[in-house]
């Protein structure tokens, strides 16, 4: 199920279906890393490189780009996810929260830095960072939905 | 335990193998492209056709009827106003123009727009092609206006970036003033003209066509017209914004000129 989130949020991401086309990349990173939450590291993997490809495949920019965006973020997500060991509802929201935070950071640099994009102002942040809030806030919810839903013993993380 | 481990490293060498065949071989990577995007695109396009109509939709739940004839009618008076002024000025050219449309006779494609997205501050649609498109190709909406420029493309699809991005630069000349500037896309169905003097008699309304300065773009493409042209004082050269007469991102076919 949340595979299926994640490849429907690059589906609806491509496509330019509304309102999706305006909320930009930052929902398909963020159905990643809450794919992640549940998925193994092999898997997750696989996804993140068959991700980077699509965006690869109809973006002009270098191949490979985002497909090491997109391990990165794997890497990531699993390092947090072995320090926080079990799920628990502050740790899960920072994982996805906060991970697409640091994955807007590392986008924006390395768009600036490798593809040289000067265009990126502060107002462009600005705006970025306002519709990172409401993803944020909607993830909220649905995390939160998720943990009123699970064992009663709580769950470990699936590495 | 053991054995799940194993399996385990045996995937992720795999990975490894196949994401760095797809980087460093060119035949893989081609393989790997088409097929990728035989499977993708058509999933896809069902989802883009969804999106049109639901742009469509909110257009006419927000605008009055009147508007909307309204704005048919602005993109009529424009593409009308931009070929009187471009007749004009290729009249005095004539011989010229037909030298270099001789030497640059290019095959051209009507092609389905299938998708549409924004990365950064750029705007991309996509278009299903019959074959490779190569890169740099020009694209046009069927009225003849130009929307952008062919960036990647595989063997039945490509990605076209609008000229309303910020990363696309177009060189452009407004008539009747003839004045030529650079215009670069500003997200917001409008565009930024810089470096027109600030002596050019440039008036809202004109018509902004293409220069012919960039590579493939022929010269007296219709681009936009001038929405606001302001002369501040002490200034060398004149602030100019341009409006685009229509909504690239809504298109369902488009021509494009190799």
């Amino acid at each position: 199920m949340y595979f299926a989130l994640f490849f429907l949020s690059l589906v609806t991401y491509f496509s330019g279906l509304p309102p999706f086309s305006s909320l930009g990349i930052i929902v398909p990173i963020m159905s990643f890393l809450f794919w992640g939450l549940r998925s193994t590291l092999v898997r997750h993997l696989w996804g993140a490189a068959a991700a980077g490809f699509i965006f690869d495949l109809y973006l002009p920019v270098p191949i490979g780009f985002h497909i090491l965006f997109f391990l990165s973020l794997a890497i990531l997500m699993y390092l947090g996810k072995r320090f926080f060991r079990s799920h628990y509802f502050w740790g899960d929201y920072i994982l996805v929260s906060g991970g697409s935070f640091v994955a807007g950071i590392l986008f924006y640099i390395f768009s600036y830095v490798i593809l040289g994009r000067r265009h990126l102002t502060f107002q462009y942040l600005a705006s970025e960072g306002f519709l990172f809030l409401i993803i944020s806030i909607l993830m909220y919810f649905i995390i939160r939905w998720r943990f009123l839903h699970q064992s009663a013993e709580g769950e470990s993380h699936v590495i | 335990m053991q054995h799940r481990s194993n399996g385990r490293w045996i995937f992720l060498g795999l990975l490894g193998v196949v994401v760095m065949s797809i980087l460093v071989f060119a035949p893989v990577r081609r393989f790997s492209t088409s097929a990728v995007s035989k499977i993708f695109s058509p999933i896809v396009r069902p989802f883009h056709l969804a999106g049109t109509w639901v742009r469509g939709g909110m257009i006419r739940l927000s605008a009055w009827e009147g508007a909307i004839a309204n704005q048919d009618a602005i993109e009529h008076l424009a593409v009308d106003k931009a070929v009187f002024e471009s007749l004009k000025k290729e009249n005095a050219d004539f011989r010229a123009l037909l030298a270099i449309r001789a030497s640059t006779k290019r095959n051209g494609e009507y092609a389905e727009v299938t998708g549409g997205f924004h990365e950064d501050r750029d705007e991309y649609i996509t278009i299903a092609t019959s074959g490779e498109i190569p890169e740099g190709s020009v694209v046009l909406s069927p009225s003849g206006i130009l929307i952008g420029i062919v960036r990647t493309s595989t063997a039945d699809q490509a990605t076209v970036r609008l000229i309303s991005s910020p990363s696309e630069t177009v060189t452009v000349s407004i008539l009747p003033a003839n004045a030529e500037g650079v215009l670069v896309g500003d997200n917001n169905g409008e565009y930024q003209i810089s470096l027109i003097p600030g002596s050019a008699q440039v008036h809202t309304g004109d018509p902004v066509l293409s220069a012919g300065r960039n590579e493939n773009i022929l010269p007296g493409t219709l681009i936009g017209y001038v929405a606001e042209a302001l002369y501040v004082s002490g200034d060398t050269f004149l602030s100019v914004r341009a409006k685009v007469p229509l909504d690239a991102m809504n298109l369902d076919h488009v021509f494009v000129i190799e």
